[in-house]
């Protein structure tokens, strides 16, 4: 890797990847699909040059490249489960031909139903088999018995969660005629295992990028610029910050009991940090890939931490997921209308099956409860607000706002403690959080904490203000050069000496 | 006039701003690249040839010393090694004790076996300081191979090492393939421990810093009193060295090429006419008794084989002087220094003293 390597993603050797020589051999090559690696970018930059050098009339087969190489992106990591992968999406794809082919609404239904079983079967297989069975054996103890299910050795494909939702709003979106069921194969493919979506999001939707890929693309410069512009952005998220950020949240977590409480304290503000700066640098690297490449991505976040409620803070927030969730649970479920019960419930379920996409734990299914629980709230205290228009008022002042700010940070801020698969490290956290308790102080000096953090909310003020989007495009193209020079290379003095896997590559 | 111009040109008029906008990015872009190529190549250039840059536990070590002769020409005695000489040796004492006027310095870094000794020795003799006696602390563990080279890699940052400094190392037996890693060399990715050391310290975990020579005296000794260690921490010490040599020193075969780096600095300082002599630092009895029934043995054969004089000091120091068994306090290190001073600096330096 660019930056020493990621220990915890061990890719698979056995079945294909052993037995046929060239997915071992492409396996030693990429090891794994991190954007911030050399040899990503030594496959990318191969990618782009054979697909920009292809003459832009052979749509077809500029597609087909894309799709080639996305297949090897994965296959590198796995190539059984990259097989799986287009296998299930040749279905998807069949199956959707099968809508369009038929007026027949029952049959339509049915055939949508089989597509959303398999894909949400293969999800379960993958991530929740393991989950059932130890809280099937968890009961089993608890009621006194002695037999117990051996867990199986499953090993979760990278980016299931991701792919199987695009699969399923596909088959959804096709079924309910919003849009029509994509002819061509290939640009099929290509909408699930486009390789910068691929394994962590944004969750595209067939209906943004099918589109985009029957269009011709020219080559662009103020595109490419844009492209560049987003990945050294991810890359400067991910090693300077995030990275940096484990280094002060990590052996806390990792070790809870052994920390005193305002370590613990620092430790939650710097995981708080970590988690977004983790994943918004992905996805801001996977945006920039999709630019190099003339596509468009949904964008994933915008300035989540100046959300003004915990509502808002959802729609700021992994913008591709929390909207998958509104379109195709939250709405059917019965959405916003009916009761204030059926509402609350409707958003409780949305919110704990969320929490579960992305773990299969209890943990991450309280973490989703308590935003559930969060949401809820807010929309008792917004119907309380809106009665009394001082109160209105003055949470609408600056001030206002401020604490409004800081109330939802801590609240989002808290929930993340149980963003982890440890349940019971998440509630020594918390009991160190409100119980002074002795221990080991802050693994590393505040300072650089504090530095990082005066910094971040300054580059967000900057950003939310709308400075930066006035200012930027009047500074001099070489201006603008050099501060991408020093973008990657402060990133690249940043970096630690152990980059850390992305926490969402997880999911 | 805007309505009417883009009807009558609408394509020219596309044309013109894409193509000012289309300038505007590729320049960006190409002195973005620009910028990053020539800065990292000519930072690279810069800091190759700068050891205290470089290595700068090394350079901190180098620059006292430069600092404590100050162009005097008083015969300097010099011990390099590893941690267990970096505690353990307080060259003030050897200028006291020795009642002669004299300089001595610690030029012991962590982890430094033969390769290190032989790299920093090189460093010397370049930088035109030239000792009248180099003391060379045996670490037995550190004159076996492994399979994939010398176990002293486990310790050494392949970037603090110029070219012709790696160059030498695989003359001497060091394989090549284990020289440089397999990631992407940098130069802002292989100095910046170094560049955070500097200018932000407080970015890195101690662990990491690459600033400890720092906190070492002007003689670059790195005094450990006995305060500075709770019993916790000092079981918690004595547990890792357990774990760390127990094992190894049961069956130790020694050879390979940490014994040509070895024979390397002892030729060189010979060649040079300075003196050169082993030293196999103080252990504690439980950590003695780790060393497998025939591990001694070779280990004094193998020394008592090579062209220097060597002096055991394993059993020179009383148990509770250690903190973990193989690294001493302040006051074994005063208790180490003096009869080192007494049994080998002065005998050793006899001709060169006024």
């Amino acid at each position: 890797m660019l930056f020493a390597t990621a220990g915890s993603l061990a890719p698979t050797t056995d079945g294909a990847s052993a037995v046929l020589p060239y997915f071992a051999w492409l396996g030693k090559m990429m090891p794994l699909p991190f954007f911030h690696t050399p040899a990503f970018l030594v496959f990318f930059a191969i990618v782009a040059a054979v697909y920009w050098l292809t003459p832009r009339r052979f749509v077809s087969l500029r597609t087909w490249i894309l799709v080639v190489a996305s297949f090897h992106f994965y296959a590198a990591w796995s190539a059984e489960l990259a097989f799986l992968v287009t296998a299930t999406a040749t279905i998807d794809y069949l199956l959707a031909r099968g809508m369009a082919a038929t007026e027949r609404q029952k049959l339509r239904l049915s055939l949508m139903i089989v597509s959303v079983v398999m894909n949400l079967g293969i999800l379960c297989y993958f991530k929740y088999t393991n989950f059932f069975l130890e809280s099937l054996n968890a009961a089993l103890k608890s009621a006194g018995a002695g037999t117990a299910f051996e867990t199986l050795k499953i090993i979760v494909p990278f980016g299931i969660s991701f792919y199987t939702f695009e699969a399923i709003s596909y088959a959804v979106d096709v079924y309910r005629r919003k849009i029509p069921a994509e002819r061509n194969l290939a640009s099929f493919l290509l909408f699930i295992l486009f390789f910068p979506h691929l394994v962590s999001g944004p969750i595209v939707r067939a209906g943004d990028f099918l589109p985009q890929v029957r269009r011709v693309k020219r080559w662009n410069w103020v595109r490419i610029q844009v492209g560049v512009q987003f990945f050294l952005m991810g890359v400067f998220k991910k090693l300077a910050i995030a990275d940096r950020m484990a280094l002060f949240c990590d052996p806390v977590l990792k070790d809870p009991a052994a920390y005193n409480t305002s370590a613990t304290w620092l430790a939650v503000l710097a995981y708080a940090m970590r988690i977004y700066f983790d994943f918004s640098g992905y996805s801001d690297m996977a945006v920039g890939s999709a630019h190099l490449l003339g596509f468009k991505l949904t964008q994933n976040f915008n300035l989540p931490y100046l959300a003004l409620n915990v509502s808002d803070f959802w729609r700021r927030w992994h913008i591709s997921l929390s909207t998958w969730l509104r379109d195709y649970l939250f709405i059917p479920l019965g959405g916003s209308r009916g009761s204030a019960w059926a509402i609350n419930r409707n958003l409780m379920i949305t919110m704990i099956l969320g929490g579960l996409w992305h773990g299969a734990t209890w943990s991450f299914a309280i973490w989703g409860a308590l935003h559930g629980l969060f949401l809820v709230v807010h929309r008792y205290f917004r119907a309380f607000v809106e009665a009394r228009p001082n109160w209105k008022a003055t949470l609408d002042t600056a001030g206002g706002q401020a604490a409004r700010i800081m109330l939802t940070i801590f609240c989002v801020g808290l929930a993340w403690v149980f963003f982890r698969k440890d349940l019971a490290g998440a509630l020594t956290i918390f009991q160190h959080l409100f119980t002074w308790q002795a221990g080991l102080g802050p693994p590393m000096q505040n300072r650089a904490l504090w530095i990082i953090f005066g910094f971040v909310a300054l580059c967000q003020w900057l950003a939310a203000s709308g400075a930066w989007r006035a200012v930027w495009p009047r500074i001099p193209s070489e201006l603008q050069g050099l501060g991408y020079a020093a973008c990657l290379t402060v990133a690249m003095i940043l970096a630690p000496d152990q980059s850390q896997s992305f926490i969402y590559f997880d999911f | 006039m805007t309505i009417a111009f883009p009807k009558l040109f609408p394509s020219i008029r596309l044309s013109w701003a894409r193509r000012s906008r289309s300038q505007r990015a590729v320049r960006s872009i190409g002195v973005g690249i620009a910028v990053f190529v020539v800065s990292t190549v000519g930072f690279g250039l810069w800091a190759e040839p700068k050891g205290w840059f470089r290595d700068p536990i090394y350079g901190d070590k180098q620059r006292s010393l430069q600092a404590l002769i100050a162009n005097d020409s008083l015969p300097l005695v010099v011990f390099s090694g590893s941690s267990r000489v970096a505690n353990g040796f307080d060259p003030a004492r050897v200028e006291i004790d020795s009642g002669h006027r004299l300089h001595a310095f610690n030029l012991a870094v962590p982890g430094a076996g033969p390769f290190a000794q032989w790299t920093f020795l090189q460093r010397l003799f370049h930088a035109k300081i030239r000792p009248k006696l180099v003391l060379l602390e045996i670490l037995p563990i550190l004159l076996e191979d492994k399979t994939d080279g010398p176990r002293e890699r486990i310790w050494m940052r392949m970037n603090q090492l110029t070219r012709r400094e790696k160059q030498e190392f695989v003359r001497l037996g060091w394989p090549a393939e284990n020289l440089d890693s397999n990631e992407l060399s940098l130069p802002w990715v292989d100095y910046r421990l170094p560049i955070l050391s500097r200018t932000l310290p407080s970015f890195i975990p101690p662990k990491s810093a690459v600033d400890w020579s720092r906190t070492n005296d002007a003689h670059g000794w790195d005094v450990i009193a006995e305060d500075d260690y709770s019993a916790e921490r000092t079981d918690k010490a004595k547990a890792i060295a357990r774990k760390e040599y127990e094992v190894l020193l049961k069956n130790l075969n020694f050879g390979g090429a940490s014994i040509q780096a070895l024979q390397a600095s002892i030729h060189e300082c010979r060649a040079r006419g300075i003196e050169v002599h082993l030293i196999l630092m103080p252990e504690s009895t439980t950590f003695r008794s780790w060393y497998g029934p025939r591990v001694n043995e070779r280990l004094l054969n193998l020394l008592h084989s090579l062209d220097a004089p060597l002096t055991d000091a394993r059993e020179w120091i009383p148990d509770h002087e250690f903190i973990d068994g193989h690294h001493l306090y302040q006051s074994g290190a005063k208790r180490f220094t003096e009869r080192l001073t007494r049994e080998v600096v002065i005998p050793d330096l006899k001709e060169a003293l006024p």
